[in-house]
């Protein structure tokens, strides 16, 4: 029988830098899993506030146009009929073409917008969309940020009907009464509801 | 003739060295990540929470001035600052017939955060741009009687950090 | 021994600080993670919530429902509702998850009839706490969810009358309207017990005007519809200077310049001009008004069907008798009272000579019913006939006056020679032309026809208000006799007894304002109810207001306030856009 003393034993060698890697690796894993979330947090983070200037910069321009297109004569044929929404034809732009371009939160906007007038209507029903500048050839389609629709009143003031002679349009009695009133009938964030 | 066994002596210590050497150095690195994932989750906090700010402050405003039953707006209406109850509180002043009415624009950050409204500017319709005139401009400049004015807020929280944000009121109806 | 000494006195130290480094690492974690995870609770919740709430159109705090939901879900915050711009219902709830551990805050929202689509928008707040409960019942918020000690979503509905409350019971719209005191802005609040973290949100919604007080005053469809395309679809000829007055808008489908001819200065008088055309009126002074340009205008009687015969009598050839079906061309020669009811004139109808034809609660169909045959009978109102004809106020037919079959070009030929022509309510004729022209004048509700043509000195106007009398009937004789057969108080169909009533209709706006004037000699009276007879002493006329409910009005009477003799009734009627037309008739106490 060989002795204890004799009988090879295995090698301790080298046992503590494998734990050492162990507890390297493992608290390591934790420090660099909450590293990735914090980073995507805050790249998430970055994004929404991208997002957030996008939309209040959106919200700036549709009311902006809708304030700009309250007191315009419309001109006769109207660019975009029948109305239907998105637009269909040619619609108009907010702001014209050779104005500046209207910048909010350091993002450029553009709104295009509709015009409806239908007979014995003393208004004009108009419908909005606002989008980033750089996307205006998908404004109505996946470009659209914010869409509104809008009916200004362009009855006279103090006239109960646009209806009397005189209390509605351009004519002999002047340049005509746009703008009377108007009224926001819809106000759709884009993104809402998806 | 059987091999002498290899002696351990000093082996343990040897490697409980190597082993501290690489785990120290590890574990400096390890806990200035960790610190910094701490300090990121804390940023990360404030700007979550001024996000939060900056969009009520925005929003409340926008229902005070256009969106409410009795609405503020007025053109060139312009801002001034005043304390209320130790809170930096902005005013929106309006001018009709001789008499200015100044109205607060009441909004509670939360504890530690505060915001200011750094400016109101003009829509001009003329030019097509916003402008910083005074009030009194305002009221005489071709133009600038718009309807639409810019409002540019900013929250900042207890670590200084700070989000900014514009926005536009409309006349009211 | 020295190895160990050393051994023994570093480790310690340093495995003590590995174990510090290894503990901290594991409980931070736990709490950086949580941290990363509710401040982007706040973010995601931030972003969707305001959105929402700008967006909205009702809203509803109401807790135990769900405004979205197919999985059975009462535990609902807030419930949002808007129409998109492709015209889909967007329906947006607030609430608690279902079945999940932990319960999370979510956001579900539907389009039109689509599965909902559930976001969960708060997943930390409830970590590790018993499942919250909803109610209404706060302490100050609108309704909650409130698990543990501290942990709530609150949410704060701030109504236009200062309240909180006004969405407690099921939806109320943004803007103030229908018993809605509309909403100034929406708050969330959520305040986690266990971090103390806690953030609010405030939103206002867009939506703030009343949609019901959108649409431009007055604004009625047209009474002057022109459906036919090409050129002079309105056509005024002759020397007459009689101008066509439209009261409102004169719809002209068709896109060819020259669409409307006329033959002077200011021939047309109408509010507006809706035509295809940018130059649709020759000469261009003939029209001064605003033009708008436009789609075709779609036929407002196009759903109208055809009469039913069932239950008419039928008459063969001859005159005019009662309401039924003319199988042959009926002309009338001599002064005819229609009888209320439907007239079906398959040929045609010719009133000619001196004859006055009149008739309240009619309706005239011309032509054969239901009939795909190509056909070619009109209206003939020739010589110096006159018609005075009001339609029918309840009914399928209401407003409709004269409706000619849409196979049917026959003319219809409205005004005479002699006296104006009233037809108080819409003639249709969609395939066919509508003629004014006479010396006699016209005055209609409303015209939709595939053309018109005009000319005379008469004039057309067309729209405006239609006043009818009822009783006493014109050219009749009462005595005051009781409630004899031949009295006032015997013949008087009016509500209450004795009155003297009537109808009005607008088919171009609203009447407003109807008012009477009863002359007696030259005298008119004063306007007050009497004890005995009825006081003749104020000029003439002597406008009074009458009670008037929809169409119909009244003015109280007494047969015993007149006494013999013959009296002069005008029934003035004013609408909304100030248009008045007014009817004269003569009656006798005998």
């Amino acid at each position: 029988m060989t002795p204890r003393s004799q009988v090879p034993r295995r090698s301790d060698e080298g046992a503590i830098l494998i734990l050492a890697l162990v507890f390297m690796v493992s608290v390591g894993m934790i420090t660099i899993g909450l590293l990735s979330v914090g980073n995507v947090s805050l790249f998430t983070t970055i994004g929404l506030q991208s997002q957030r200037n996008v939309e209040y910069g959106a919200d700036a321009a549709l009311e902006a146009a809708i304030q700009s297109v309250r007191y315009q004569a419309p001109a006769f044929p109207l660019a975009c009929q029948p109305c239907d929404q998105p637009c269909v034809g040619s619609p108009s732009t907010f702001p014209p073409a050779g104005k500046p371009t209207f910048t909010v939160n350091g993002r450029s906007f553009i709104v295009q917008y509709c015009i409806s007038i239908p007979p014995a209507y003393w208004g004009r029903q108009v419908s909005f969309t606002a989008c980033e500048a750089a996307n205006a050839a998908s404004c109505q389609s996946t470009g659209a940020l914010i869409q509104a629709s809008v009916v200004y009143s362009d009855v006279k003031a103090g006239c109960a009907s646009g209806a009397t002679f005189g209390c509605y349009g351009a004519g002999p009695w002047g340049p005509g009464f746009w703008g009377t009133t108007l009224t926001v009938l819809h106000w759709n964030v884009v993104a809402a509801g998806a | 003739m059987p091999r002498a066994p290899r002696s351990d002596d000093g082996d343990t210590l040897i490697e409980v060295m190597i082993a501290l050497l690489v785990i120290s150095v590890t574990t400096a690195a390890l806990m200035t990540g960790l610190a910094t994932s701490i300090g990121a989750s804390a940023t990360h906090r404030n700007l979550a929470t001024l996000d939060t700010v900056v969009r009520s402050y925005a929003e409340t405003i926008k229902a005070d001035v256009q969106l409410q039953a009795a609405p503020l707006y007025q053109d060139c209406a312009w801002i001034t600052t005043t304390n209320v109850g130790g809170i930096p509180t902005a005013q929106y002043n309006t001018k009709s017939g001789g008499v200015v009415t100044t109205t607060p624009l009441t909004f509670t950050p939360p504890a530690g955060y505060s915001v200011q409204l750094d400016f109101l500017h003009y829509w001009n319709s003329t030019t097509y741009s916003f402008n910083g005139d005074s009030s009194t401009t305002c009221m005489s400049a071709a133009g600038d009687q718009s309807g639409i004015q810019l409002f540019q807020i900013t929250a900042t929280s207890p670590t200084r950090s700070h989000e900014s944000l514009q926005f536009v009121v409309r006349v009211p109806t | 021994m020295l190895e160990l000494l050393i051994v023994l006195g570093i480790l310690p130290l340093v495995i003590g600080a590995i174990a510090v480094v290894t503990i901290s690492s594991f409980h931070n974690q736990a709490i950086t993670s949580s941290r990363f995870a509710t401040s982007h609770d706040a973010q995601i919740t931030a972003a969707y919530f305001v959105r929402d709430v700008q967006s909205a159109i009702t809203v509803t705090s109401q807790t135990g429902v769900s405004t979205c939901s197919s999985d059975g879900s009462s535990t609902q915050l807030l419930g949002l509702s808007w129409t998109n711009a492709q015209g889909q219902a967007v329906r947006v709830s607030y609430g608690l998850s279902i079945g999940t551990n932990p319960t999370f805050l979510v956001r579900r929202s539907c389009v039109d009839s689509a599965k909902p689509i559930t976001t969960n928008v708060s997943v930390e707040l409830f970590n590790g706490l018993s499942t919250p409960t909803v109610s209404n019942s706060c302490g100050g918020p609108t309704s909650c969810a409130v698990s543990g000690a501290q942990t709530i979503a609150s949410v704060t509905v701030n109504c236009g009358d200062g309240t909180t409350t006004c969405a407690n019971s099921g939806p109320v719209t943004t803007y103030a309207a229908g018993g809605s005191p509309g909403i100034k802005s929406i708050v969330l609040f959520v305040h986690e017990g266990q971090s103390k973290f806690q953030y609010t949100l405030v939103a206002s919604p867009r939506n703030q005007n009343s949609a019901a007080g959108a649409t431009p005053p007055g604004s009625t469809g047209p009474p002057l519809v022109l459906l036919g395309s090409g050129s002079a679809v309105l056509k005024c000829s002759g020397s007459g200077k009689g101008p066509v007055t439209v009261y409102g808008a004169a719809a002209v489908n068709s896109s060819s310049p020259g669409s409307i001819v006329l033959n002077g200065n200011d021939m047309l008088q109408a509010s507006e001009v809706y035509t295809q055309s940018t130059a649709p009126v020759s000469p261009a002074s003939a029209y001064t008004g605003p033009y708008v340009v436009g789609p075709k205008i779609s036929d407002p009687y196009a759903g109208l069907p055809d009469p039913s015969t069932a239950g008419l009598t039928t008459y063969g050839s001859g005159g005019l008798n009662g309401p039924g079906i003319y199988t042959s061309i009926v002309s009338v020669t001599s002064t005819t009272t229609m009888a209320s009811g439907t007239y079906i004139f398959e040929k045609g109808i010719k009133i000619s000579g001196t004859t006055k034809l009149t008739g309240s609660g009619v309706f005239i169909f011309i032509g054969v019913p239901n009939s795909s045959a190509a056909q070619n009978a009109g209206f003939q109102l020739i010589g110096t006939a006159v018609a005075n004809l009001s339609p029918m106020t309840t009914g399928p037919y209401a407003g409709v006056l004269i409706f000619e079959a849409r196979t049917n070009i026959g003319t219809l030929q409205i005004a005479g020679l002699g006296s104006t022509s009233t037809y108080g309510g819409a003639i249709y004729a969609p395939d066919a032309t509508v003629d004014t022209s006479g010396n006699g004048g016209v005055a209609t509700g409303s015209i939709v026809s595939n053309s018109m043509s005009c000319g005379g000195n008469g004039g057309a106007s067309i729209g405006g208000p239609f006043p009818q009398v009822t009783f006493p009937v014109a050219g009749q004789s009462y005595t005051t006799n009781g409630s004899n057969p031949g009295s006032w108080a015997g013949q008087n169909p009016c509500s209450p007894n004795q009155a003297i009533c009537g109808t009005a209709v607008d088919l171009s706006g609203v009447v407003t304002t109807i008012q009477m004037s009863l002359q007696s000699g030259s005298k008119c009276w004063d306007g007050t109810l009497p004890s005995g007879k009825a006081s003749f002493s104020a000029s003439c006329p002597k406008y009074i207001t009458v009670s008037s409910s929809g169409t119909s009005w009244y003015q109280a009477w007494s047969q015993t306030y007149l006494g013999k003799g013959t009296y002069t009734l005008t029934i003035q009627a004013i609408d909304n856009a100030g248009f008045s037309r007014t009817t004269t008739i003569s009656f006798t106490i005998s």
